[in-house]
């Protein structure tokens, strides 16, 4: 990883269309500028490393979650009967 | 066609059902095809189930069912890049997570997967903000029953 020291109001480019402007610098947080084409995701790295853990657990459902669904449609079902009441 | 499954083994899909995810699911191979299939008539609930992985399937669920002001913000890039025109032309899901112990169901609005009805192609796309988590307790009875959401994909 290439690591640069920088003072808050200096950037660094990346390519031709990137770049990263440290906009202030208090105790241990820096706030970050982004400037970069609109089809360049930019996202959190924590909210991609939850939503990959998240699917992670999501795609572990096995066949006895099956009856856990029918039950909780059950449960769904009966909670509309209630509502319609 | 016919497509193998470890869950349901054997199920019949329309082709012109088939979801092609170019990017894949975050943290999954990129350029998977899946089909919806629902798993019983009276449950809100469907399958998103890999052609590619006989392995791979996920729980679904609209989460309008659940969460009535539920709302994403696609940009103009995604949009184009799935072939959405306008908000009919999207079909929002999110993931269903079903822990044992204890018992926990919960559904990630922080991580929704946008199919186009028209061109089928599907993005998981990320939330910016602070409104959603990707743990949101599903409640149990849907918070307001629309009969047409039931109509297949």
């Amino acid at each position: 990883m290439l690591v640069l020291t920088r003072k808050a109001g200096q950037t660094i480019r990346i390519g031709d269309d990137m770049e990263l402007v440290v906009v202030e610098v208090r105790g241990d947080q820096v706030r970050l500028g982004i400037r970069a084409p609109r089809n360049v995701s930019i996202v959190r790295g924590e909210i991609l490393d939850e939503i990959r853990r998240e699917n992670q657990a999501a795609a572990e459902a096995v066949a006895e979650e099956l009856d856990a669904l029918d039950e909780i449609a059950e449960a769904a079902a009966l909670g509309e009967k209630a509502q319609t009441k | 066609m016919t497509i193998e499954t470890t869950r349901f083994g054997t199920l019949e899909v329309d082709a012109d059902a088939v979801i092609t995810m170019p990017r894949g699911l975050i943290g999954f191979p990129p350029g998977q095809r899946f089909a919806l299939v629902r798993h019983s008539p009276n449950t809100p609930f469907e399958w998103l189930q890999s052609l590619d992985d006989p392995a791979l399937a996920f729980v679904v669920v609209e989460p309008r069912r659940f969460f009535p002001d539920y709302e994403i913000a696609l940009s103009e890039m995604e949009a184009h890049q799935l072939g959405i025109a306008s908000s009919e032309d999207a079909r929002i899901l999110t993931t269903v997570t079903i822990r044992r112990a204890p018992r926990e169901v919960t559904t990630n609005l922080l991580g929704p997967l946008v199919i186009s009805t028209s061109s089928r192609q599907a993005a998981q796309i990320v939330l910016e903000g602070e409104r959603y988590t990707t743990r949101e307790p599903l409640p149990l009875a849907p918070a307001e029953p629309r009969p047409t959401a039931l109509s297949p994909a």
